[in-house]
């Protein structure tokens, strides 16, 4: 099996080094490329983890995990769309687009603005055959589906949907819209538990795109600090500079070896906090490392800092993961006044 | 010891609000960024409206700090017209003073400083413009990188190198070269991740003929005059962080406040506004402290260096911790653009790595065993 694993890892890292990392700089501009789309779907990674007879990949979790680690080291942005697609997928596994989604010819995502947003969203309501309602911050808004929540339901949106997209500080390879709803073509998929549900399981997923998101530009920091000098010495040699790097490197390989040796609740809840903790820290070392270029788009370092901000903030809020952790450390509740 | 600003700062620092409240609109902010364009019509209106007072230095710092709050790419834009006129004013002679600097003071003119190369930031003494005397005048060739205002400024006050010497850092000179001398050619660089209402760019020399009365002091003193400057300098960069900080820190307490008085929310969300707080008052006292120092002609290099360190520290802790408690209503709005503004202050006028080097070398303690 861990042989397998790694046999994975090197085709997905392949992939990525090879179809990513070339257009990586401009799908901070202007998006992901839909012949990118393509691709990643042909790679099987669109439905990674569903069974072979409903036309999926059928990988467990660590395999799953390996594909969002591996595409977030060139492209955060990237890894959190898979992220997405796949989460509307387990979701709406017989969904009729399916083909088309798995595809990559359209997009698909699921609207998780209501356990990131601070403020309270009005809810959809959906009476006589209408779902209307307004949402703010939704990801990949401009997707052809979208599955969002009343609160009590869920629904896959498939038209009626007016999003507008606003500025935003990371993740730019999808937009995060405004979202206007006044459709007739919807479907209930199933219940709001249900997606809460999913999400809660997610941690271990999540914890990889931060961890790929650290290595990633821990890599290039790497790179760098072996070829650029300064006072005639290369930057790596520095203790400083040698100290942040390597204390950096270390986590994540602590990090790793943990997610992909243990399974439950306690140990993904874990990896994905120290996994963000991770991301908000190797992304800052690694653009100071890189100094002036490391503030400029060309040399595709600032986004990793962007990223690691933005996805603090979608996938950051902890209360879910410190009740486990309160469970395993505490025995019971704390932390919650 | 005083720790307040006197009546007439704080009467200046009223006047720099009420124009910073005027013109650094969310809208305005946000056009200048999207589209990395220097707001000169905004930099005109604040000249012309008389706000800004180049006599006191002490204004120079409130003025900085002000506009920083409510705005960096903006507010750095209003005051960089005349960035590094202390080579000059320190070291010039005074045709030198005459011919440029005044035209820069009655906003005729902007200018620049350029020292950065492509292959040395941190690394000064490492150069490798050269500067070759010729006759009366000298040839220089070589690149300048992140040069601010290199797109707009009307002349740089550059720093070459006109002999090789045992030491490094000997054998350079300040040279004032106009954009007009031929051969000069700026590049402006696009894509930063933030003030992107300052102007950046890449320069380039090719046998630029420079009279040899542009050259500033002595030859070979240019390394000397250059670390001179960034002692002083670094106090504004120091106050531009501080402005940073604090107008994140107001912006993610009033989104907070929506919700309620700050003492309804979480415990750890009250103890990250109190740290916030915390830092932000001990960069304040460094930034004046520093400033104080300079003003009253007696700098503390390793205070200044304490200064710029910790401010810009600080403006990065507070934008990353601020969007921890304020989640998506932060990240939407102009708290985005401080975020990215606030990561170049560890990075320009010498990075950390390097104030604590300063730091480190010029720190005096006492004989205590």
């Amino acid at each position: 099996m861990m042989e397998e694993y790694e046999i994975l890892r090197n085709t997905v890292r392949e992939f990525a080094t090879k179809e990513i990392e070339p257009v990586s700089k401009d799908i901070e501009l202007n998006g992901i490329q839909r012949q990118l789309k393509e691709k990643i779907a042909g790679q099987g990674f669109i439905g990674a983890t569903l069974p072979a007879e409903k036309g999926g990949a059928g990988l467990d979790e660590n395999g799953y995990m390996i594909i969002l680690e591996e595409t977030a080291k060139a492209s955060p942005s990237v890894s959190t769309w898979i992220f997405l697609t796949n989460l509307y997928l387990k979701l709406y596994p017989d969904t009729d687009q399916k083909e088309r989604i798995m595809s990559g010819s359209v997009d698909a995502t699921v609207d998780i603005s209501p356990y990131y947003l601070r403020s309270k969203t009005n809810p959809l309501t959906v009476t006589g055959g209408k779902l209307t309602g307004r949402r703010t911050g939704v990801i990949n808004g401009t997707a052809s589906s979208i599955i969002v929540s009343d609160g009590t339901n869920i629904y896959a949106v498939n038209s009626g949907m007016h999003a507008e997209s606003r500025n935003h500080l990371g993740l730019r390879g999808m937009d995060l819209s405004d979202i206007d709803f006044d459709s007739s073509s919807y479907e209930k998929v199933g219940s709001e538990e249900k997606l809460r549900m999913e999400l809660k399981k997610s941690d271990g997923e999540i914890a990889s795109i931060f961890l790929g998101l650290a290595d990633g530009t821990m890599q290039k920091a790497i790179d760098y600090s072996k070829v650029r000098t300064a006072f005639d010495h290369p930057l790596k040699d520095y203790t400083p500079i040698f100290d942040e790097i390597v204390n950096a490197r270390t986590q994540i390989d602590l990090i790793r070896f943990y997610l992909y040796g243990n399974q439950g609740e306690y140990a993904r809840a874990l990896c994905k906090v120290k996994a963000k903790d991770i991301a908000l820290t190797a992304s800052r070392s690694s653009l100071q490392i890189h100094g002036g270029y490391g503030y400029i788009h060309d040399f595709g370092i600032e986004k990793y800092y962007r990223d690691a901000m933005a996805l603090a903030v979608y996938f950051g809020d902890d209360s879910w993961e410190n009740g486990v952790i309160s469970q395993t450390v505490m025995g019971e509740k704390g932390g919650i006044i | 010891m005083n720790f307040e600003l006197d009546e007439s700062q704080k009467e200046f620092r009223k006047k720099v609000e009420e124009f910073a409240r005027r013109e650094f609109t969310e809208e305005a902010a946000s056009k200048y960024d999207l589209q990395e364009k220097y707001p000169d019509e905004v930099v005109r209106k604040m000249l012309s409206e008389g706000v800004f007072d180049y006599s006191n230095p002490w204004n120079i710092l409130v003025a900085t700090e002000t506009f920083c709050k409510y705005d960096a790419g903006m507010g750095i834009s209003m005051l960089v017209p005349f960035f590094g006129n202390e080579v000059i004013a320190l070291f010039g002679n005074d045709e030198q003073k005459k011919k440029y600097l005044s035209r820069v003071f009655s906003g005729q003119a902007k200018m620049g400083l350029a020292v950065t190369e492509p292959g040395g930031g941190s690394d000064v003494a490492n150069i490798k413009t050269t500067a070759v005397k010729e006759g009366d005048h000298y040839i220089l060739n070589g690149s300048k990188m992140f040069i601010t205002n290199g797109d707009i400024a009307d002349f740089f006050v550059l720093l070459a190198r006109t002999s090789v010497e045992k030491k490094k850092h000997q054998g350079m000179s300040v040279f004032i070269v106009e954009r007009n001398f031929e051969g000069f050619k700026s590049n402006k660089i696009h894509g930063k991740l933030g003030v992107r209402a300052t102007d950046t760019a890449e320069l380039t020399l090719e046998n630029v003929k420079v009279p040899e009365e542009n050259l500033v002091g002595e030859p070979g003193r240019g390394f000397y005059y250059i670390m001179t400057f960034f002692d002083i300098s670094r106090a504004y960069v120091a106050a531009q962080a501080l402005g940073i900080a604090e107008g994140i820190l107001e912006r993610a307490v009033n989104i907070l406040q929506k919700d309620g008085p700050l003492t309804s929310q979480p415990e750890r969300v009250q103890f990250t506004i109190a740290d916030m707080a915390t830092r932000i008052e001990a960069a304040k006292l460094l930034t004046y402290e520093a400033a104080s120092f300079i003003f009253n002609f007696n700098p503390n290099p390793a205070v200044t260096s304490m200064a710029k360190a910790y401010a810009a520290e600080t403006a990065v802790y507070v934008s990353r911790k601020a969007m921890e408690i304020t989640g998506v209503d932060g990240l939407t709005s102009s708290m985005e653009r401080s975020f990215r503004d606030a990561k170049i202050m560890e990075i320009w006028e010498g990075t950390s790595e390097i104030e604590k080097l300063v730091i480190a070398r010029m720190l005096k303690v006492g004989d205590t065993q």
